[in-house]
């Protein structure tokens, strides 16, 4: 039976494994190149979707108008049986 | 009591989830196709020992990333607009599309922190087979991403596994197996992604063929197209049968749309596919005007592709408003009034607990159980509601027909060329790849408007209409955020344009 093998070279101990993981994300994150650009654009959007849109043009309807479920479900319940156009 | 539809604000709301649903939908189905054409390439690398397999998977994975980055959280977006734009229908689904979403962002997060780490940090760090298995998990991860949030749409064409809850106005979970082994849920999951391998494969094939034509990398880019051949014709293959499966089902779910994607006005059996026709955009249900201003009919071929025989009723709109004894099939009008007492009953269950009269409640919701099947028709004015954009969907769903079939062929072509050799030296078939790249874009956005816009007016199919499914906003409210994700989105699409093509034109040297 073939050992699965991870990291090239590896030891046995699991905080050896660890240890070669975060090197693995450190290293990778410090020596990106195009990566840098990517990452960039991600924390961008995120920061204009998150922070700006979320905080400002996207508020949770029903959260921010209603404190309990209760009245949540009430005034779903009132667009349901008054929108009708019985 | 008759409250005030703004339908403008119903139709901001519209065009703006249409707009996010759209733009990220550019972004989904490469992301879907291309990591698994990474998997493939890697496979080759592993099993061959070549370092040129491992230079042309990294340069694969690069462009993989570029979208992935440009691409993730786009989606998110939609969840901002149920909240805001959609309160009546968040609040009404989320019991439903809470667990989907859950698993789905738990499988995002685990997947894409680890495995995607590993992609593309791993190189000479982890073993070969290891970084294999992980481009592999990447795979796998990301169509499983996408598998909840297809059952969640296909849950919305085809609600079941659910009961209404009248205190709470709420669709709860009966049974979630019935919600995901839903057959328009299946059929969604892979028509949905096989077009994106399409998509995918689409794409290496066009960009690949750039190189031909400039004379650039010709063993990189002859080796891609090999690979990207094969699995897009399968998968457009795959695509093909899929949709047919797609038609068979939405003609038992979700009629309406299958008459609007053909514009059948009269169901006749055997009835006739049209396969290509100008549709009369002044015709309404009930009138004597024709369907079509011209049109070449195939005989027989929709009842076909219907009933999987020659013989059959397939309704048009107007059996479907109107009902058609003979067929046994109800009218819309007759349901509206069904969902009329629906309503009405679930507004005097309401008043009657709060009156606490718990004998009236109990007839009322009796009532209400009566007609519960119906309830979102009786918000509908008029029978004609319950019809479709008739042209859109028609157009939208021979666009992506007519396209779909012509990818079958160019895969054929390319990999016949590329068997006989000289595939640089036809440079007609190379431009064809390259434009075909934008065909296919066409032809996802276009199965997304078959499938949304054939649906409507329902935000749940029968049982809520996207008039009631809105929050009580005003259209400008609405208008300006359309104006905002515009501006974003089209941002983004120009930076991964930019960034995309500019990775392209470094080659594979720079991956």
């Amino acid at each position: 039976m073939t050992k699965l093998v991870i990291f090239k070279g590896e030891g046995a101990t699991v905080d050896c494994l660890l240890n070669r993981f975060f090197r693995m994300y450190v290293d990778g994150f410090r020596s990106m190149v195009l990566g840098r650009t990517l990452w960039t654009i991600i924390l961008l959007k995120l920061f204009i979707m998150f922070v700006l849109l979320k905080t400002f043009f996207f508020p949770d309807f029903l959260g921010t108008k209603f404190s309990t479920d209760g009245e949540r479900a009430e005034h779903v319940l009132q667009n349901l049986t008054q929108r009708s156009p019985r | 009591m008759i409250d005030q539809i703004d339908l403008g604000q119903v139709n901001w709301a519209r065009a703006q989830f249409a707009l996010t649903a759209g733009y990220h939908w550019i972004f989904v189905p490469l992301t879907l196709g291309l990591s698994f054409l990474c998997a493939f390439f890697e496979s080759i690398y592993v099993r061959t020992g070549n370092e040129e397999w491992k230079t042309l998977t990294r340069f694969w994975m690069t462009l993989f990333a570029i979208n992935f980055a440009i691409g993730i959280a786009t989606g998110i977006i939609l969840e901002f607009q149920f909240g805001t734009n959609w309160s009546n229908y968040s609040w009404m689904v989320g019991d439903i599309f809470g667990a989907p979403l859950a698993i789905e962002g738990i499988f995002a997060f685990f997947i894409e922190a680890t495995f995607f780490a590993v992609m593309f940090f791993g190189w000479n760090r982890v073993s070969k087979r290891m970084h294999l298995f992980s481009t592999w998990m990447v795979a796998v991860g990301a169509n499983l991403s996408a598998l909840w949030i297809l059952v969640a749409n296909g849950w919305m064409q085809n609600p079941v596994g659910m009961k209404f809850n009248p205190d709470m106005a709420r669709f709860e979970m009966q049974d979630l197996w019935a919600v995901i082994s839903s057959p328009v849920a299946i059929s969604h999951f892979s028509h949905a992604t096989s077009s994106g391998f399409l998509l995918a494969s689409l794409f290496v094939v066009a960009v690949s063929s750039w190189f031909l034509l400039r004379g650039r990398h010709l063993l990189f880019a002859k080796r891609s197209i090999a690979v990207a051949c094969v699995f897009g014709l399968f998968s457009s293959i795959f695509v093909a049968y899929t949709g047919d499966e797609h038609a068979f089902i939405t003609v038992k779910t979700q009629p309406m749309k299958l008459a609007a994607m053909e514009g059948l006005w009269d169901g006749k059996s055997p009835t006739g596919l049209i396969a290509m026709g100008i549709v009369n955009g002044n015709k309404k249900p009930g009138d004597d005007q024709p369907p079509f201003l011209t049109s070449v009919e195939i005989p027989g071929l929709l009842t076909l592709m219907a009933h999987r025989k020659f013989k059959g009723f397939v309704p048009g709109i107007n059996d479907l408003v109107s009902g058609n004894v003979g067929q046994g099939i109800e009218g819309v009008d007759t349901k509206i009034e069904r969902g009329r007492l629906a309503v009405s009953a679930l507004g005097d269950y309401k008043a009657a607990q709060k009156a606490g009269n718990e004998d009236l409640a109990r007839s009322a919701l009796a009532m209400f159980d009566q007609n519960r099947g119906d309830l979102g028709y009786g918000y509908l004015q008029s029978p004609a509601e319950a019809v479709p954009p008739v042209a859109l969907t028609f157009y939208a769903f021979r666009l992506m027909v007519i396209v779909g079939t012509f990818f079958i062929l160019l895969f054929v072509l390319y990999l016949w060329q590329s068997l006989r050799g000289g595939l640089e030296k036809n440079r007609f078939l190379l431009r064809l790849g390259v434009i075909s790249l934008f065909l296919g874009y066409a032809a996802q956005q276009a199965g997304w408007i078959v499938s949304e816009v054939g649906r409507q007016p329902w935000a749940i199919q029968g049982m809520l209409p996207v008039s009631v499914a809105r929050s009580n906003l005003d259209s400008a409210t609405v208008a300006t955020t359309f104006f905002i994700f515009l501006a974003l989105f089209t941002a983004l699409l120009i930076a991964e344009v930019k960034i995309m093509t500019k990775q392209i034109s470094i080659g594979p040297e720079g991956a």
